[in-house]
């Protein structure tokens, strides 16, 4: 790592914040370097495995779920996603700069930002008992848990912002069931809603070294019409970096210094 | 988990930033019920030091405790006016007010800085074994996760001062030692507003005695702040083994930090 390493990732923060302001006379001209991907020599070659032959999922990735617009980034066409009216007319009406993650608070499943992330395969005296899903806009949002140890969804969740996820292996797919979410996060920048009855499958498949496939299923009867079948797909960084920090709330010049507060936002 | 439960958690919370709050403004402190976060039975606490697959040690926890809260001096194990604080970083201590620490705006607490709520190591493996290990806290979103690694690397030369610094640990016989450099400035050691500054390195010997116990000694080394390197030492319970981290999102409705003024952009330095 160098300074202007971290100076680019920084930089490349405040361009993705700004990014989703309306007003163009306000907008700054931002260098954003893409993230160093792996090279396509070493994306093909094998799926590694852990010590004890599991696949090992563990990253980091870019990509892999939703960002400006599900419908789009999740493979479907323009109004193909089965939004009920209001839901559409909500999605309509919410604008860019109010999504809570502009405020540092967490996007949840399965939103990405252009930064990595990890699957951090963990092990206890149980064996491999917890998945988190650790991302490098980390403090926005902190680590999401994925409970591998057998254990099924309580029986009345707490509405969270990353909901209740139990995972299991069904050979070397990782499926993530996950109930239990608030419906404060927003799917895409483009205000694509949910409600707390939203149920996500997710089935991580990594083809070759450098990809992995987010088959994804969105079942929630409170905006959608019926469940909805999206994939995405993940490219691993280069082999040799990691994760940075990066302290999303330490200097938020779009959302704190913008006026926006985070137990104000647009629902 | 329990509805209940999670508002007792949000309760603890604010009863921490009130208690942080300035003695002189007594008028305004509520009073709130905090309730102790569920540990472990003690006959449960002295049972064995349980072991990964691999037959390495498990520190997973969840733990509460380890490190300072209130004055790293006297939860460190040192008399009143033995932290061998250099002059300035004495004053810078005693102006510091508490309701002006970052931590109060859900910024990173750093190391050694513990809060009453659990925390847990994941000892993450890949294709090259345990190659990192991530410190977690239930205030998850307020620092984000912090990163040892494993995987015999050494720090940069010059890193980029950040929260966390740059951590790289190893195994002596079944302790852990987490070796740090390249922190930033910014961080309190502790509610009483000990600092230091980007020289500071420290070292971490976690070592489980038990089931139920884990206990850190700790080094600081900061020739920019302090007089000489101090050894500390601090011990950490295991939380009631069926209960796990819950999610709280610190910044979601802070009415501490936002509500009452303050920005990150303007903390006390």
């Amino acid at each position: 790592m160098n300074r202007l390493i971290a100076a680019a990732v920084a930089l490349g923060g405040l361009a993705c914040l700004l990014h989703a302001r309306p007003l163009a006379q306000e907008r700054v001209q931002f260098i954003v370097p893409g993230t160093p991907q792996i090279s396509a020599v070493d994306a093909i070659k094998p799926v590694p495995r852990l010590p004890d032959g599991k696949v090992d999922l563990t990253g980091p990735w870019v990509g892999g779920g939703s960002n400006a617009d599900i419908e789009r980034d999740g493979g479907l066409k323009p109004g193909e996603l089965p939004l009920l009216p209001w839901a559409q007319t909500l999605r309509e009406s919410r604008k860019e700069e109010n999504e809570p993650y502009t405020t540092c608070l967490p996007m949840s499943v399965p939103r990405v930002n252009p930064y990595p992330w990890k699957i951090a395969m963990t092990y206890t005296g149980k064996g491999l008992s917890h998945i988190y899903i650790l991302h490098e806009t980390g403090d926005a949002g902190a680590h999401r848990v994925v409970y591998m140890d057998g254990r099924g969804h309580p029986a009345d969740p707490v509405p969270t912002w990353w909901g209740h996820s139990v995972g299991w292996f069904e050979d070397d797919t990782l499926v993530i069931d996950t109930v239990g979410y608030n419906d404060r996060f927003w799917f895409d920048s483009r205000g694509t809603p949910h409600t707390d009855q939203l149920h996500t499958i997710e089935r991580f498949t990594r083809l070759n070294f450098g990809t992995l496939v987010n088959e994804f299923t969105l079942d929630d009867p409170g905006a959608f019409s019926r469940p909805v079948y999206l994939t995405f797909t993940a490219t691993h960084i280069r082999p040799d970096l990691d994760l940075m920090e990066f302290i999303c709330l330490e200097d938020n010049q779009y959302g704190i210094a913008g006026g926006f507060a985070p137990a104000q936002p647009d629902r | 988990m329990h509805k209940s439960a999670l508002l007792l958690l949000v309760v603890g919370l604010l009863a921490s930033a009130a208690a942080a709050a300035l003695p002189g403004q007594a008028q305004e402190q509520v009073t709130f019920i905090l309730p102790r976060t569920p540990m472990i039975a003690d006959s449960d606490a002295v049972k064995p030091v349980p072991r990964l697959p691999d037959g390495r040690v498990d520190l997973t926890g969840p733990w509460v405790g380890g490190g300072p809260i209130g004055d790293i001096e006297r939860e460190g194990g040192l008399g009143p006016g033995t932290l061998p604080l250099l002059p300035w970083a004495q004053n810078l201590r005693d102006s510091r007010k508490p309701e002006d620490e970052p931590y109060t705006l859900c910024l990173p607490m750093s190391v050694p800085r513990q809060n009453i709520y659990p925390w847990k190591f994941a000892m993450s493996y890949t294709t090259r074994g345990l190659t990192h290990i991530y410190v977690l806290h239930e205030l998850g979103d307020a620092g984000a996760h912090r990163v040892v690694y494993m995987d015999g690397r050494g720090h940069p030369a010059e890193p980029v001062p950040t929260w966390w610094g740059h951590s790289v640990g190893w195994f002596e016989g079944d302790t852990l030692v987490i070796d740090t450099v390249g922190y930033n400035d910014r961080f309190w050691f502790d509610r009483r507003g000990t600092p230091h500054t980007e020289q500071l390195h420290t070292i971490e010997r976690w070592t489980r005695v038990n089931f139920g116990t884990i206990v850190n000694e700790f080094t600081i080394d900061d020739p920019g702040a302090y007089s000489r390197p101090v050894a500390l030492r601090f011990t950490a319970a295991h939380v009631r083994p069926d209960i796990d981290l819950m999610e709280f999102i610190c910044n979601e409705d802070n009415q501490y930090g936002i509500a009452g003024g303050f920005t990150p952009a303007q903390s006390a330095k």
